[in-house]
């Protein structure tokens, strides 16, 4: 049920990245909405899984960036996987540790990708002027996924039905502290 | 149990960073092959939102369209007047050329005078039922019968739809009623202060009709028909010999003589006027007449107000005297 979930999330995310994205720009900064999904699964899966979602975001990137093939992939893996021995060992669950996680991750995919990309074509930007933009796309990316994580958490408590209980795979996750 | 889970990591970790290079190693076009399998995957989901932006903008634009709209069907409307108002002006020059061909042009410079008599309009109200009704029960008028006024003046026992103007002001059975350049029906029956009209749709209306051809020499007149109300919004026009070359669309103009107008009234239509278009044409085998049937330009219930024409003695003349 959470990756039918994801997947449509996934889905979602990729139309509004499309259509809605580019008329919310501000100051030349722009939300990443796939890593936002990608982050949403290190939250809610808490497993291996997630390097199956970094393949799929990465090769959204990719297909929509006119990216370097492979390079998506290759960053958001190495990404996600200290990400994920991140959460593993310290628990991330408030909001302020994910909202920094997120616009960590946001700042490092949205630089690191840039640099990739224009490497080859040997056109290497201002490396400040690059942070700076990455910054505020991080910055933007993040408060874009807190309001979602906030908006979620409501949703979930105005629900009548606990799904969260009912659909949570107890056996995939164990707690490290709960030994 | 920890180590399973970390084994599991590693593979999928690994094995995602071998799509990654995988993906870097293939030629481009199997690489491709993934990419727009995604992009066209995301078609569906771009096409809703571009249709949901669409009734957006239409949602939020009805105003101003429907502003545009009428203005351009008010253009439309008034550019189709004056086309047919050069119409009939080329046909009565056409008509004019022709009978100076005929005759020739005279030596001498002639001066062209006055006429006797002119046509003159009267505009009329379309009276409602509600008018019909007052005037019946004899509220309309408080002068009674000792002013004079009795039922009769009003032509009101008939069933056809009544003007405000009567014999008073010169009305008289036959005469042609106009909207504009439209022919919309004749008088019936004249009353005192108001007259019966026939419509054009009509079972009873009969006038005769001409189809206006577009030739390379302009337009061209055919030859006179009957025009008859066929009681359902639509006409028919009768006795056009197949001889004439008709097609749907065309334009049905009023005959060059009008059997059912007085012979005095004849010589005040100047130009003919406008019946209506053709909507269906039908020569079927062996039949001597066309069939046709004819959509009237105007009727009854579109207008308030319509024109009755009638002959007077030319001002000019009488001022002359």
């Amino acid at each position: 049920m959470k990756i039918i979930s994801l997947l449509m999330l996934c889905y979602l995310m990729l139309i509004l990245q499309i259509s809605i994205v580019p008329a919310g720009i501000i100051e030349g900064s722009r939300p990443n909405l796939m890593l936002l999904v990608l982050c949403f699964a290190l939250f809610w899966l808490r497993d291996a899984q997630v390097f199956v979602w970094a393949v799929i975001t990465g090769l959204i990137c990719e297909a929509f960036d006119s990216a370097i093939p492979g390079t998506g992939i290759l960053l958001l893996t190495c990404l996600i996987w200290t990400a994920f021995r991140i959460q593993t060992h310290f628990q991330i669950r408030s909001l302020f540790s994910r909202f920094v996680l997120m616009a960590l991750m946001a700042f490092l995919f949205d630089s690191l990708f840039q640099i990739l990309n224009r490497l080859e074509a040997k056109a290497l930007p201002d490396v400040a002027a690059l942070a700076q933009h990455a910054a505020g796309n991080a910055l933007y990316t993040a408060i874009v996924g807190l309001g979602l994580l906030i908006a979620f958490k409501i949703i979930q408590r105005l629900m009548p039905v606990d799904f969260g209980r009912g659909l949570q795979n107890s056996a995939v996750y164990e707690s490290r502290y709960s030994h | 149990m920890k180590r399973e889970t970390r084994s599991s990591e590693i593979k999928l970790a690994l094995l995602a960073i071998l799509t990654g290079i995988c993906l870097y190693v293939v030629p481009s076009a199997y690489s491709d092959r993934v990419y727009n399998l995604i992009r066209d995957a995301s078609k569906p989901g771009l096409i809703l939102v571009q249709q949901c932006k669409d009734w957006q903008h239409q949602s939020t634009e009805p105003p101003q369209q429907q502003a545009l709209v009428k203005q351009l069907e008010t253009k439309l409307s008034e550019l189709q007047q004056e086309n047919r108002r050069l119409e009939l002006q080329s046909l009565q020059l056409i008509a004019d050329l022709q009978q100076l061909k005929q005759t020739g042009v005279p030596s001498y410079q002639s001066q062209t005078g006055e006429r006797l008599l002119v046509p003159d309009l009267i505009e009329a109200e379309l009276l409602g039922e509600s008018s019909i009704a007052l005037m019946k029960e004899g509220q309309l008028l408080n002068q009674g019968r000792t002013g004079g006024v009795f039922e009769s003046s009003f032509v009101l026992q008939s069933e056809l739809p009544l003007i405000d103007q009567g014999a008073q002001q010169g009305i008289k059975a036959g005469y042609s009623l106009y909207a504009g350049q439209a022919v919309i029906g004749k008088i019936s029956e004249v009353g005192r202060w108001t007259s019966s009209l026939i419509p054009i749709t009509s079972v009873h209306y009969r006038g005769s009709a001409r189809i206006a051809r577009k030739t390379d020499q302009g337009l061209q007149l055919g030859t006179d028909g009957i025009l008859v109300g066929m009681g359902d919004e639509k006409c028919q026009l009768l006795q056009i010999p197949p001889t004439e070359s008709i097609q749907v669309g065309q334009e049905v103009y009023t005959g060059e003589v009008d059997r059912e107008l007085p012979l005095n009234m004849q010589s005040t239509l100047g130009q003919p006027m406008y019946y209506g278009r053709i909507i269906e044409a039908e020569l079927p085998r062996g039949a001597p007449y066309w069939k046709i049937i004819v959509e009237p330009a105007v009727t009854l219930s579109e207008v308030k107000q319509v024109s009755v024409l009638r002959q007077i003695v030319n001002p000019r003349r009488m001022l002359a005297n």
